[in-house]
């Protein structure tokens, strides 16, 4: 029950120091006691304030929804206090004063008159989860929701888990270039949703890829003997798709114990082509109500060694930054990024890489994955009870906000890139300095000489 | 205008222009095929102030000679080629600091030397020869242009040249979906 909040621009007596960097995000926190606390990211989690927003602890038997809104204010809504339809609560993230109605509406005025131009907003599609279908429905102006597509899943099946690409899910480039140069066209389609079903009694699992606009299956994959009682978490982000399980101990499957599926869409599976060869559509925008091309997956599975009960996906700024998956260890009541040379789906099965494929940073491929204990994020550190990760972009490229809650809070920054756009911190700024008016110097000792030699040399006899 | 001295010429200029002094002697042996014994002849109206010890070639055959030499001068850098292949292949396909100085020499030779054809070719060109003298420049650029295209595939098995598709990726552009999709959770 928490959200990322920016802090507003206008108040920067909040951080002592400006923040260029970006780390100074506020975590918005509601908690069941009633009182809503925004903690400073940049700050060792430092409580930035805290009001109350309900005197006394109560159940709530709905989960009230957090918003932040881009004029710098965070929203509550579906916070049933009275049980009468209240609207929503809107706090203003930087100091946490309780806005008036007046105070929504002069922010909100300025917020729009500073953003004037705005991109026309897109044809949107809704799919909500309703009577144990995802239903997927149209938006139209003065006329209400026309459902488009239904997606029930198969007899016996119950939907457990739908999710679906971060809603700002920038990416730096649209192909994986290939150690020998040619590229392997990334299927980017912002509107694929993970559908994850499953089914007591056969104890199965099945995981369905769809394309939110047209209700298509791109791609479905079914695995049995699953222990059903254990959660299946699953994260989508760019191009990729991950998600956990655990085999019954039960079930006559040769393979135990907890595993992690990894897959990426791509456009076709042959390098230096977009599209399949059978579907040569025009490289327009385009509608998937019209046409709907199947991406190539290319998936591999591995056995690790705990179960996992959460995953999230490092975000940055504008992409460039690789992506590397952060995963709850329940178990060990800890938080690990794996990266994703790990669980590159790509890696070559029952030989050794190619030297293009060395290139890539491929290894080959093994079946076990040892969670490495460099890995973990929070070290020495128990974080206990974590039920949601969520991770947000700094304004640095190579920095990625993570801030994991439950029954512990626990929050960090990590660089998947290791910083490639900071200085290190064994550059010597002294030496370069040194260096530049060393050079300075020289040049202006060193330049009446050179002119006075030019001058006597034209007048030499030849 | 013919140069007329008031004066003899001086003592030098006669033992300059006229080849060694035979004594006559026994008879040793006999003068050698082509020699002519020197004799001082007076200067006439010509621009030669006096005769040289072989036959003055013609203008003809002084194209001739000239066209000759110009031919050699403008296949020379064909010769060059294979010795600078050699090279190219010793140094390998990396990024190296001799690599990257083959690679500038052999761009920078084959330019400089095709930029300083005229300087290159004046003293051997003369009114007549003016017709075949284009031949061998064209020549001599076509050598240089063989050097230099040695520079631009040694620079392609660098992989420095933009050739394939990953050197362009960052002009295309991704396909955008006109509709978005939200999920709404109950």
């Amino acid at each position: 029950m928490s959200s990322f909040g920016g802090k507003s621009a206008a108040d920067v007596q909040a951080s002592a120091e400006s923040d260029s960097f970006g780390y100074h995000r506020f975590a918005v926190c509601l908690t069941r006691n009633g009182r809503l606390i925004a903690l400073d990211a940049g700050s060792s989690g430092r409580i930035v304030w805290n009001v109350p927003v309900w005197d006394h602890a109560r159940d709530i038997s709905s989960s009230p929804v957090l918003k932040s809104l881009p004029d710098g204010t965070v929203e509550i809504s579906d916070l049933e206090i009275d049980n009468s339809g209240t609207p929503p609560l809107v706090v203003d993230a930087a100091t946490g004063e309780i806005l008036t109605r007046d105070a929504i509406r002069d922010r909100r005025t300025m917020a729009e008159d500073a953003t004037a131009a705005l991109v026309e907003k897109p044809t949107s599609v809704y799919y909500t989860l309703e009577t144990g279908e995802l239903c997927g429905k149209l938006d139209q102006k003065d006329a209400p929701l026309q459902e488009l597509w239904r997606f029930s899943p198969s007899k016996g099946e119950t939907i457990v888990n739908v999710t679906s690409r971060p809603s700002t899910d920038p990416v730096a480039s649209i192909g994986k270039v290939l150690g020998d140069r040619r590229v392997l066209y990334k299927y980017l389609n912002p509107n694929i949703v993970l559908v994850t079903t499953i089914s007591t009694a056969a104890q199965t699992a099945t995981v369905y890829l769809l394309d939110g606009i047209s209700g298509t299956i791109l791609f479905s994959n079914s695995h049995a003997g699953i222990d059903t009682t254990h959660p299946i978490p699953s994260t989508l982000s760019e191009n990729w798709f991950a998600y956990s399980y655990a085999i019954d101990t039960a079930s006559s499957s040769a393979s135990k114990g907890h595993q992690l599926v990894v897959g990426e869409l791509y456009e076709s599976p042959f390098p230096n082509e977009r599209d399949s060869p059978l579907d040569p559509r025009p490289r327009a925008n385009h509608s998937t109500l019209h046409s709907t091309p199947s991406p190539h997956v290319i998936s591999q599975t591995y056995n690790i060694p705990e179960a996992i009960s959460h995953l999230a996906v490092t975000q940055t700024r504008q992409g460039i930054t690789s992506r590397h998956l952060l995963a709850v260890l329940p178990a060990s009541n800890s938080l690990i990024e794996i990266p994703r040379s790990a669980i590159d789906p790509r890696q070559p099965v029952g030989r050794d890489p190619t030297s293009a494929e060395l290139a890539e940073g491929l290894e080959r491929y093994n079946p076990v994955l040892d969670f490495d204990p460099r890995w973990t994020l929070n070290h020495r550190r128990e974080a206990v009870g974590i039920r949601a990760v969520r991770t947000t972009a700094a304004t640095l490229e190579s920095a990625s906000l993570v801030f994991a809650h439950g029954l512990d809070v626990f929050g960090t920054r990590v660089s998947p890139s290791a910083g490639f756009d900071v200085l290190g911190a064994d550059f010597s700024k002294v030496q370069m300095l040194g260096t530049v008016l060393a050079l300075a110097v020289g040049t202006v000792v060193v330049a009446p000489l050179v002119a006075s030699k030019q001058i006597n040399a034209v007048w030499q006899f030849s | 205008m013919a140069l007329t001295l008031s004066a003899p010429p001086p003592r030098w200029l006669e033992d300059l222009s006229s080849g060694p002094v035979t004594t006559k002697t026994k008879q040793s042996f006999p003068d050698p095929l082509g020699y002519q014994v020197a004799s001082r002849q007076q200067k006439s109206s010509s621009n030669k102030t006096v005769a040289h010890p072989r036959k003055q070639p013609t203008a003809d055959e002084m194209d001739t000679l000239k066209l000759k030499k110009a031919w050699e001068l403008a296949l020379a850098p064909a010769k060059q080629l294979p010795m600078n292949a050699i090279g190219m292949y010793m140094t390998g396909n990396s990024l190296q600091i001799f690599s990257i100085m083959m690679v500038f020499m052999l761009f920078k030779g084959p330019i400089q030397a095709v930029l300083n054809i005229q300087n290159t070719f004046q003293r051997l060109e003369t009114d007549t020869n003016r017709q075949q003298m284009l031949a061998v420049k064209a020549a001599f650029v076509g050598c240089n242009l063989l050097a230099l295209a040695l520079g631009i595939w040694k620079v392609n098995g660098m992989g420095l040249l933009p050739t394939t598709r990953s050197d362009w990726l960052a002009w295309e552009s991704a396909r955008e979906p006109l509709e978005r999709a939200y999920f709404v959770p109950t």
